[in-house]
């Protein structure tokens, strides 16, 4: 790379990504966004007796084995029995002096007593002992350590609400003295290896009782494939998300840089300097760069607010998105690529824009945002030919590539004819928009038509 | 004699029904400040522009030998530019800005740095040097502007209408700038419709209208073009008329009250019209006159006015 497309690079990349701002706009971002989730949470809670920033439960019969485990959930508080009777702790929770009672055996169901029928914490707890079962079971087993991270199972909760009249619409789903087997979230399972032969697979539902591991077959439980299909089809639409926000900030950037050099009067002596198609190249790898950076950075400060949700929630886990290194691989350079494409698009219409506040042609730039919004569509269907086909097409191919990687089944010729059509794209957009940028930028005054602009392009 | 740093020959520009410029040709030697002028519209722009390469001309021929013996397309350190459509990035420090300028000339960061910190000394202007452009006066503007077009040293700057907008304090303060980067060996190519200034300043002058050229050359040899030498005015008792003073190599008298004055012939020596006068009358004072450039440019349009709508600078100072 010249000196002077680096500097052209360095100079965009600056302008538009500025580490004090990205950082304060990040900081608002988790403050409004922690604010949300406490709101929410609140309003979630509203039904709950004793709504505070966590709640007071009593193991009936006490489980020491999860204090430590508890010990580092700051939103439940496990109250010591102190040698109370059942039908006294009852009591206490009819009071209100106390969320809930957890009675949960070596094996078998959780219970659990409380005054509410969908008591929050109580997936937090269902992990915890299911953890703490499975510890003890893989230990007595002498499984290896990975294969014990790999076999998790949800135990079955069954709650009891007391101190509550059943409503009239029968919307109260757990009547009062009646116990009640909850949904408990769908967690992935995976059979240690050596357990996996001659085994029949096996769904483990929700809320059932997991068989026990002789009885569990294959590399995979169809539970675990459809979490891992629904992990798949998140990690997918969250990339093409990200695509669209990197887009659009893509757009906001090359629109505000290449107008205001126009309207600042800066263009004719940077073009005295330098070519247009330099300087062109030089924005595009800046911006570019500005895009992504900004992009990393809405999705960290996502990724923040999502763990603060979590938290809340006493559960601190990062998402299962079905990513791994190939895939987030795959997916910076098809944005990269994609970034580079749609900005040269950006350039090329933002330079012949005279007046950014009135010309019409400021819309034509959010077309870039349909092949997007188009993807976003169809992501859930990642094999479907609609999607096979927006995989090849440049304009659609980076959301689609990526997303389709994750989430479907494509060819490896596929991937590489998508690719490789891409930057045959880019290689033509550039030429093009340096064309139409060069003449574009040192008009002032009037827009060139587009019988103009098509004039340039077939003199290019 | 060396090359010239540039060579013009007759550079045509059309846009749609206007002829912007029309067969100018002009060469500017090594070391020199060549001044293009002329009223709005005379099409100085159009040529500056074409020289900076930013449009092509119609038809003609523009070289540049810049520190060779051949002629060579110029690389970008060795060309400096101040548009006349000027501007800069408005909400970045200045520092920075300069910095970027210097960079895209072929500068290194350290040497950008050192340059834009040492001129922005040398204007005033180092205590501004953290502050964005948009918070400066227009006059700092405009000096950070000028700098940013001569930051990197070139060989060879062009400078569209360098005086616009500085106020008479600022314009000498130019002047001497101006002189001091020609005396340190940077040729020098300046449009202005500020005659006054550029007769204090330029070495040679192509005048021009409706993007033609109306004279070119050195002040004395614009001032023959137009038969406007010297012009003498003598003191003496009144009581005579125009048909009284028979001297040889004065002619166009004109008599006043206080005396009569009359333009010295070209190739007359003074002492000789002195002698002749003194023969005749008794001199109680004489006094020289010279065209300045705004009346040898008036006087060479004859009957041809300016561009339309436009008025010819006057004295700027």
């Amino acid at each position: 790379m010249s000196q002077t497309l680096w500097a052209i690079a360095v100079w965009e990349l600056r302008r538009f990504f500025k580490l004090r701002d990205q950082v304060i706009g990040f900081v608002l971002l988790v403050v409004v966004g922690g604010g949300v989730a406490g709101l929410m949470t609140f309003l979630g809670n509203r039904g709950s007796s004793t709504f505070s920033a966590g709640v007071s439960i009593a193991f009936l019969p006490p489980l020491p084995q999860l204090d430590a485990q508890l010990a580092a959930v700051t939103t439940i508080k496990v109250v010591p029995t102190g040698g109370a009777s059942e039908a006294e702790l009852r009591a206490k929770v009819v009071a209100g002096e106390l969320d809930g009672i957890v009675q949960a055996g070596a094996d078998g169901p959780v219970r659990i007593v409380t005054k509410v029928p969908h008591p929050w914490w109580q997936h937090t707890i269902a992990t915890l002992i299911t953890q703490q079962r499975q510890q003890q079971q893989l230990q007595s087993k002498g499984w290896s350590e990975i294969d014990a991270m790999a076999f998790i199972q949800a135990v079955p909760i069954q709650v009891e609400v007391i101190g509550k009249k059943p409503m009239a619409d029968g919307l109260d789903l757990v009547p009062t003295g009646v116990s009640g087997a909850l949904p408990t979230p769908a967690v992935p399972v995976a059979v240690p290896s050596e357990l996996a032969q001659d085994q029949p697979a096996s769904t483990l539902a929700a809320g059932e009782a997991s068989p026990p591991a002789q009885e569990r077959g294959g590399q995979k439980t169809d539970l675990a494939k459809q979490s891992e299909k629904e992990a798949s089809a998140a990690g997918a639409s969250l990339m093409v998300g990200l695509m669209l926000y990197a887009v659009f900030i893509s757009l906001s950037f090359v629109f505000i840089g290449v107008t205001g050099e126009k309207r600042d009067r800066v263009t004719e002596q940077v073009v005295a300097a330098v070519s247009p198609q330099t300087w062109i190249d030089g924005k595009l790898i800046g911006l570019t760069l500005a895009s992504v950076g900004s992009t990393l950075v809405f999705a960290l400060g996502m990724l923040v607010i999502y763990l603060g949700f979590k938290y809340f929630k006493g559960e601190f886990a990062l998402p299962q998105l079905g990513l791994g290194p190939m895939e987030v691989g795959l997916f910076l350079v098809s944005a990269l690529l994609g970034l580079v494409m749609w900005s040269c698009f950006f350039a090329a219409v933002a330079a012949t824009i005279n007046d950014p506040n009135t010309s019409a042609r400021s819309g034509i730039l959010f077309l870039a945002l349909i092949p997007v919004f188009i993807v976003w569509t169809v992501v859930d269907r990642p094999d479907d030919t609609a999607m096979q086909v927006m995989m090849l097409v440049p304009l659609t191919a980076p959301a689609a590539l990526p997303a389709r990687y994750v989430a479907g089944q494509p060819h490896a010729w596929e991937i590489v004819v998508s690719l490789v059509l891409l930057m045959a794209t880019i290689l033509l957009l550039r030429r093009l928009a340096g064309k139409i940028f060069a003449l574009g930028i040192l008009m002032h005054g009037k827009e060139p038509s587009l019988r103009e602009m098509w004039r340039w392009v077939r003199e290019a | 004699m060396a090359n010239p740093v540039l060579t013009t020959a007759s550079i045509e520009k059309q846009y749609e029904s206007v002829q912007a410029v029309d067969g100018i040709s002009f060469t500017v030697q090594p070391g020199e400040i060549f001044a293009l002028l002329g009223p709005n519209g005379a099409g100085k722009t159009t040529v500056v522009r074409m020289l900076m390469g930013i449009i092509r001309p119609d038809a003609g021929t523009i070289s540049y030998c810049l520190g060779g013996q051949e002629p060579a397309a110029p690389r970008p350190s060795e060309l400096g530019y101040l548009p006349e459509d000027r501007g800069l990035y408005r909400d970045i420090p200045v520092e920075r800005t300069l910095i970027y300028f210097g960079r895209l000339r072929g500068m290194s960061q350290a040497a950008a740095r050192s340059a834009a910190r040492e001129w922005l000394e040398r204007l005033g202007l180092a205590d501004r040097m953290a502050d964005k452009l948009d918070t400066l006066s227009k006059g700092n503007q405009q000096k950070v502007q000028f700098i940013s077009s001569i930051l990197h040293r070139p060989a060879f700057a062009v400078l569209d209408e360098p005086f616009s907008g500085l106020d008479p304090l600022n314009q000498d303060l130019f002047l001497d700038l101006l002189r001091d980067l020609r005396n340190g060996g940077m040729t020098i190519l300046l449009s202005a419709h500020q005659m006054a200034l550029v007769e204090r300043l330029a070495d040679r002058v192509l005048l021009m209208n409706r993007g033609r050229e109306v004279l070119q050359g050195t002040l004395p040899e614009l001032r023959r073009a137009v038969q406007a030498g010297t012009r003498l005015r003598f003191q003496v008792p009144p009581g005579f008329a125009v048909e009284d003073v028979r001297v040889t190599g004065l002619s166009d008298i004109e008599v006043s009250a206080d005396g009569f004055g009359g333009q010295v012939d070209d190739g007359v020596a003074l002492n000789d019209v002195l002698r002749q006068v003194a023969a005749q009358f008794d001199i109680y004072g004489v006094h020289s006159e010279q065209l300045t450039l705004h009346d040898i440019y008036i006087r060479a349009l004859g009957d041809k006015p300016p561009a339309n709508g436009t008025e010819i600078g006057g004295p700027a100072a």
